[in-house]
């Protein structure tokens, strides 16, 4: 027997207008596909608008799921979101894999924010490109132990515990 | 009387690894007067609560954290747990059914991400949800957000003419006492007044744990 299975997803953001950002995300694959588009009010990440299309799905409930998605306005993306998403489009009652395109596209507003100023720390060399991980930190304390690279033995986080 | 009005223990939070004893050991050991025990859509049975107050010979309340939409509300005065997600409309006739009150508990916690700074939210538009309209009070001071968030928070709750009260959202030992609510009621006995008390509106959130040490350091 032969199996096979093909996947592709796709997720990106638009540049914000009018204080409004639009992500989308869309997974093609040999059983599924799909594709979600959300609307979030800058700058409080809220969830405005939710659309969601299924081309095809082995699962009846998956297509009834779509209807659901408006359940998700109004949630502020944020701690607990994912919980949320899995309860209001998931579950047995909902599409896990609709559920999982929607945070797909709560992830990519994450780092639409987060990749530029990254993106800067890393032009930087040596001592100084450490000076600016701790920074960042300091801005973030709550990544402080979330990663290998900030725990507390890295040498990013070096004489900066104490702060946080 | 000064109490952590938010607690989670391991025996109704799975998140939590705090026993509830020694929540209370840590209680009493830094000064506070009184714990509330808030689990996540769960009450707990009166009597187990009375109980281990006695035993413990230590003021205990309890509420329940519940999981809406719109954010995380600690509930007082509604004798029943909660399942999944509870919509705030349903709640909010429940709560006024009984009497009971209605804290959003750490509005702004996790909201200042990395790099979210840049999107400054002013207070205004932060003012501007429409959940603040349908509680008692508001968690200014959270254990568990920056202080940036808490500022924020105590900022919204002036411009709202919200109460603001204070707690630890405590799940670990260590974390007790970093948020509390000072009543100015020197002894609160039981739900019923504390209910009373968060309806008055005198008392004050402060960072209790971080002046514990300092004051003990010295």
């Amino acid at each position: 027997m032969i199996l096979n299975y093909v996947r592709n997803k796709h997720v990106y953001t638009t540049e914000p207008k009018n204080n409004l950002l639009l992500v989308c995300a869309a997974s093609e694959e040999t059983f599924f596909s799909a594709r979600v588009e959300v609307t979030v009010k800058l700058p409080d990440l809220e969830v405005v608008e939710i659309l969601g299309k299924i081309k095809r799905s082995p699962f009846t409930r998956c297509q009834e799921a779509v209807s659901m998605l408006p359940q998700a306005m109004g949630l502020r993306i944020g701690p607990g979101i994912i919980k949320l998403v899995h309860n209001l489009v998931g579950g047995t009652k909902g599409c896990p894999p609709l559920a999982n395109l929607v945070l797909e596209c709560t992830d990519a507003v994450i780092l639409h924010f987060t990749t530029e100023p990254l993106k800067e720390i890393l032009k930087k060399e040596g001592e100084e490109q450490i000076v600016a991980y701790q920074e960042f930190l300091r801005q973030n304390p709550r990544l402080f132990n979330s990663c290998v690279a900030f725990t507390p033995d890295s040498p990013l986080t070096k004489g900066i515990k104490e702060e946080l | 009387m000064v109490i952590d009005l938010h607690v989670h223990t391991r025996v109704y939070s799975s998140c939590s690894i705090l026993e509830s004893e020694e929540a209370i050991r840590e209680a009493k050991k830094i000064g506070l007067e009184g714990l509330c025990f808030t689990e996540h859509n769960l009450r707990w049975e009166h009597e187990a609560l009375q109980k281990l107050s006695q035993k413990e010979n230590f003021p205990l309340f309890c509420g329940v954290e519940v999981e809406t939409r719109e954010g995380h509300l600690l509930v007082f005065g509604v004798n029943k747990s909660f399942a999944g997600i509870t919509p705030l409309d349903e709640l909010r006739e429940l709560v006024k059914k009984e009497n009971g009150v209605m804290i959003i508990a750490h509005p702004f916690r996790g909201f200042l991400l990395f790099g979210f700074a840049d999107l400054s939210l002013q207070v205004e538009m932060a003012s501007q949800r429409q959940i603040y309209q349908q509680v008692e009070a508001m968690e200014i001071l959270s254990g568990k957000a920056m202080k940036k968030e808490n500022d924020l928070a105590q900022k919204v709750s002036k411009r709202l003419k919200l109460k603001g009260v204070g707690g630890s959202d405590a799940h670990a030992p260590g974390e007790i006492g970093r948020g509390v609510t000072i009543f100015k009621k020197p002894v609160i006995k039981n739900e019923a007044e504390l209910i009373t008390e968060i309806k008055k509106g005198e008392y004050e959130a402060v960072y209790w744990l971080e002046k514990f040490k300092i004051l003990n350091k010295g």
